[in-house]
């Protein structure tokens, strides 16, 4: 089990953080994700693994300012 | 007894009073500051007080204005901030109503960056004024500060940020917040920043167009990122970006650098628990 955004995700088998993201359903195109605190970079969203029982942010970047 | 008589050490017999005190080393004065709280004169001072006595109408000199200006600071607050820097990215809504905050708590320093102008639109939420039109907002917002505290120290980038300035830029300073309108510099600025210093503190705004849902509006910590704001109500056509709720967001962020700066504050009173108001008052 994952807890994403503070609510828990079912992990299945060699999720990466792509993977989250469409489980959640996210469409925002800007969004800022740490696994248990980590900063996570964007372009390794696809190859990043998830590990079982971990903690992600999600951080929707939108505008206005 | 010791107490201290702005910033001074002064020598007080027990059973002495803010106003005696005040008589004597500052007469004329017409309010008296006792550990950041205004008193009556006739309120009894104990070992270790810190008195603020200020004339009111009177322009202090420089060395004053640093003391009578942090004189309804919880105590402490003033020496820990004044070693403190703080980087601004982006100086509309969110970073001119940040600067001016951090600025009238006295942080040590502050780094300011854009590369924008002052223009009409930006009145309608951002701290600058009629007179400064057109002058680079770092120039409005320096000069502005140094008409409410010229003793902070202010650094100026009027040019626009990339990511290896964004490095080179905001390398000293101890906390950073990101303060610009658009989605994709924000996340310039987030990943920059994330490259250059994984560890430093850093202050986001994420959602805060729109008006009312105050109680939308929250602040989320993960690790060393803070985001403040209610993470949805993006600016897009229809929906503005007004003062207040710029505003409240602003002033979210530099109420968080001050955390961040100095800790958790100790001393707030007890959390309220709505529908229990006549048991916590």
């Amino acid at each position: 089990m994952l807890k994403v955004n503070g609510e828990p995700l079912k992990y299945t088998k060699d999720m990466t953080v792509s993977d989250v993201i469409r489980a959640k359903k996210f469409s925002f195109p800007l969004l800022i994700v740490k696994i248990d605190g980590v900063y996570i970079a964007r372009e390794t969203y696809d190859v990043t693994p998830v590990p079982d029982g971990s903690t992600l942010d999600i951080i929707h970047l939108i505008s206005g300012g | 007894m010791k107490c201290k008589l702005n910033e001074r050490n002064v020598e007080v017999e027990r059973g002495t009073r803010a106003g005696t005190v005040a008589n004597i080393h500052c007469p004329g004065a017409d309010l008296i500051i006792l550990n950041g709280c205004p008193v009556p004169p006739e309120t009894l001072l104990s070992e270790g007080d810190a008195l603020v006595c200020i004339r009111r109408g009177v322009a202090p000199t420089p060395e004053e204005l640093d003391i009578l200006l942090a004189a309804r600071h919880t105590p402490g607050v003033h020496e820990k901030l004044k070693k403190a820097v703080v980087g601004i990215a982006g100086c509309g809504g969110l970073g001119s109503n940040v600067a001016l905050a951090l600025a009238r708590v006295g942080i040590g320093r502050l780094v300011l960056a854009d590369f924008d102008l002052v223009e009409p639109s930006n009145l309608n939420r951002q701290q600058y004024y009629i007179d400064q039109l057109g002058m680079p907002k770092v120039e409005a917002l320096k000069s502005t500060i140094a008409r409410i505290n010229p003793v902070v120290r202010i650094d100026v980038w009027g040019e626009k940020l990339v990511p290896a300035t964004v490095a080179s830029v905001f390398a000293g300073v101890d906390v950073l917040v990101e303060a610009f309108d658009r989605a994709d510099q924000k996340a310039m600025l987030v990943e920059a920043a994330m490259k250059a210093f994984p560890d430093k503190p850093l202050v986001l705004g994420s959602g805060m167009a729109g008006w009312g849902g105050n109680d939308r509006l929250h602040t989320r910590i993960s690790g060393n990122m803070t985001v403040c704001g209610d993470e949805t109500s993006e600016a897009i056509p229809g929906r503005g970006l007004m003062a207040p709720r710029v505003g409240i967001v602003a002033h979210m962020q530099a109420n968080r650098v001050m955390e961040i700066l100095l800790g958790p504050d100790e001393g707030l009173g007890p959390e309220l628990v709505t529908g229990r108001f006549d048991e916590t008052c």
